[in-house]
């Protein structure tokens, strides 16, 4: 074991979803990055999940070098941020148990929100036979086939009560219903223009402050919150 | 004494040249250049004068004419200059030491060695192989934890090579030499051919060593051979991309090894600045161009 929690210090775009975001939706109770053209993380649910994490890297806790490969299947890391999918994957090759993104003050489970990664479908303005489209849409998402997906994948579906929809199925996988739950309280990526500028913006600033530590936290995001105001304001 | 206007026929064979059909022959190539390389560079150019977005087949999007904004951005961009700088660092160790390293291999897997086909096959094997499977092994040695460190032990840097700003570069730059050198030793070798054993033979007598024989034969015999080098090793140093996106996750740490093409990804296909992109890409061609432009100049001339 090398270390507590190690999520990818890439400097890729989409990383915070791994890391940062899960950890500051659970603090703030349910914010999203932006609301309202407004930047939220460098408010004080922000800053405490983003310190949170610094000090996880200042202790060594979490290495700020990539690991070449899955740190908690590898057994190299004692946990990991992952969604269902991670069930089938470690199974019975690693003893595991899953909870909620923990938050400064122990809030209770039940309250916790997360991000869920969310897969979503969109049809193009250009579109041709929209209604086909339209069609297909409904029936690809469908209760049937939203049950077929999660029986063959473990992936939950975009239900409003995804444990009362397939009972048959949580009962015969119980493992699955801690996430089910949190399937009813998700938060997913803001929907502003210029969106992964704004990702890139962000994770800029919390490499060289949280990972990195050259640059104080605070100082670092109100900065990126400076440049992300612009950007999602549409220029 | 009258003089006779050529026939019609005549001007046109003059233009085609005696024997037309060569130009069936050269037409698939030239067909492949102008369809693979020359119609995207020309699309580059003019997407660069636009704020140009790429959307769905038949979509009608704004794309309106921004003339030279997008050079004038990026050339005052910090985080282009930072990538034109680290680049130009990793050219500056790469090329120098891809051409003193091929030519001294190359020299070596000429002589008459034993297991020579072995050798010349191994370095050749780097090159062939695909760079993500060859970077998983140097993650492997170079980590924090690898192999490089535990034999280094308490002189092991620190930040480690790959989180280390001052280290990522020069890092990358050796790994991509290492793994272009075969490519190289593999041009130097067919250029030892051209030089007449008698040379050397000759110098022997004279009572010229190894060394002397080396700098004054082999070096200036080669020539040509280091221009190609040269100018080949700069042009793929200047398109760098997979090692600092894998080696060290995207440019990191920090930045320190975000190169102008992995700059270029990320805004023109990760955040849809087409414009922005194509404006890098025809900087850094430009750029290219002209460094190569200097180096045939100056190894070509006698």
């Amino acid at each position: 074991m090398e270390a507590a929690i190690w999520p990818s210090p890439d400097a890729q775009f989409f990383q915070p979803w791994f890391d940062f975001y899960p950890l500051f939706i659970a603090q703030s109770g349910g914010q999203q990055l932006v609301e309202d053209g407004e930047p939220q993380f460098n408010n004080e649910a922000g800053l405490a999940a983003a310190n949170f994490w610094r000090s996880l890297y200042d202790q060594g806790l979490s290495p700020n070098e990539a690991y070449n490969g899955d740190s908690f299947g590898d057994q190299k890391a004692a946990m990991a941020i992952v969604g269902p999918w991670a069930i089938k994957v470690y199974g019975d090759k690693v003893e595991w148990g899953a909870v909620p993104v923990p938050t400064q003050d122990g809030m209770d489970a039940s309250e916790v929100h997360t991000f869920s990664d969310e897969k979503s479908s969109a049809m193009y303005t250009s579109c041709e036979n929209r209604g086909t489209a339209w069609e297909f849409l409904k029936f690809a998402t469908s209760e049937e086939n939203d049950g077929q997906l999660l029986e063959l994948t473990g992936q939950m579906p975009m239900r409003a009560d995804v444990v009362a929809s397939f009972p048959d199925y949580f009962e015969a996988n119980p493992d699955y219903e801690v996430f089910a739950d949190q399937a009813s309280r998700t938060v997913e990526v803001p929907i502003v223009p210029n969106s992964i500028e704004m990702w890139q913006t962000f994770r800029t600033a919390y490499s060289e402050s949280v990972i990195f530590g050259t640059t104080p936290v605070e100082e670092a995001f109100n900065t990126a919150a400076d440049e992300i105001r612009t950007l999602v304001g549409g220029s | 004494m009258a003089v006779v206007a050529p026939p019609r026929r005549g001007r046109l064979r003059g233009l085609i040249g005696p024997d037309p059909i060569g130009y069936a022959f050269i037409a698939p190539y030239a067909i492949f250049l102008v369809a693979l390389f020359g119609y995207p560079l020309g699309l580059a150019i003019y997407i660069s004068f636009f704020d140009y977005f790429f959307a769905a087949p038949g979509a009608q999007v704004a794309r309106p004419f921004v003339g030279l904004s997008n050079y004038a951005e990026i050339l005052g961009d910090p985080t282009f200059q930072r990538a034109i700088l680290s680049v130009a660092e990793f050219i500056l160790i790469n090329v120098p030491l891809t051409v003193v390293l091929s030519l001294v291999l190359a020299s070596t897997l000429n002589a008459k060695l034993p297991f020579r086909t072995f050798f010349r096959t191994s370095y050749y094997i780097p090159y062939v192989t695909a760079g993500v499977a060859v970077i998983g092994v140097w993650l492997w040695l170079l980590s924090r934890g690898g192999l490089l460190n535990g034999v280094l032990g308490p002189l092991a840097p620190d930040p480690s090579w790959l989180v280390s700003e001052f280290w990522a570069m020069p890092v990358i730059a050796l790994v991509v030499t290492w793994k272009g050198l075969g490519f190289y030793v593999l041009l130097y070798l067919a250029a030892l051919q051209n030089i007449p054993r008698e040379l050397y033979e000759a110098a022997e007598v004279d009572g010229a060593g190894v060394i002397r024989r080396f700098m004054a034969i082999t070096v200036p015999g080669v020539r040509p051979a280091t221009t190609l080098v040269v100018i080949l090793a700069t042009i793929i140093g200047a398109n760098l991309f997979t090692e600092p996106y894998l080696l060290t996750g995207g440019g990191g740490p920090n930045g320190a090894s975000l190169s102008p093409v992995l700059l270029m990804y990320r805004e023109g296909i990760e955040q849809g600045h087409a414009g922005y992109a194509a404006a890098i890409g025809v900087i850094l061609a430009i750029a290219v161009m002209t460094i190569s432009a200097i180096n045939r100049f100056v190894l070509e001339k006698d």
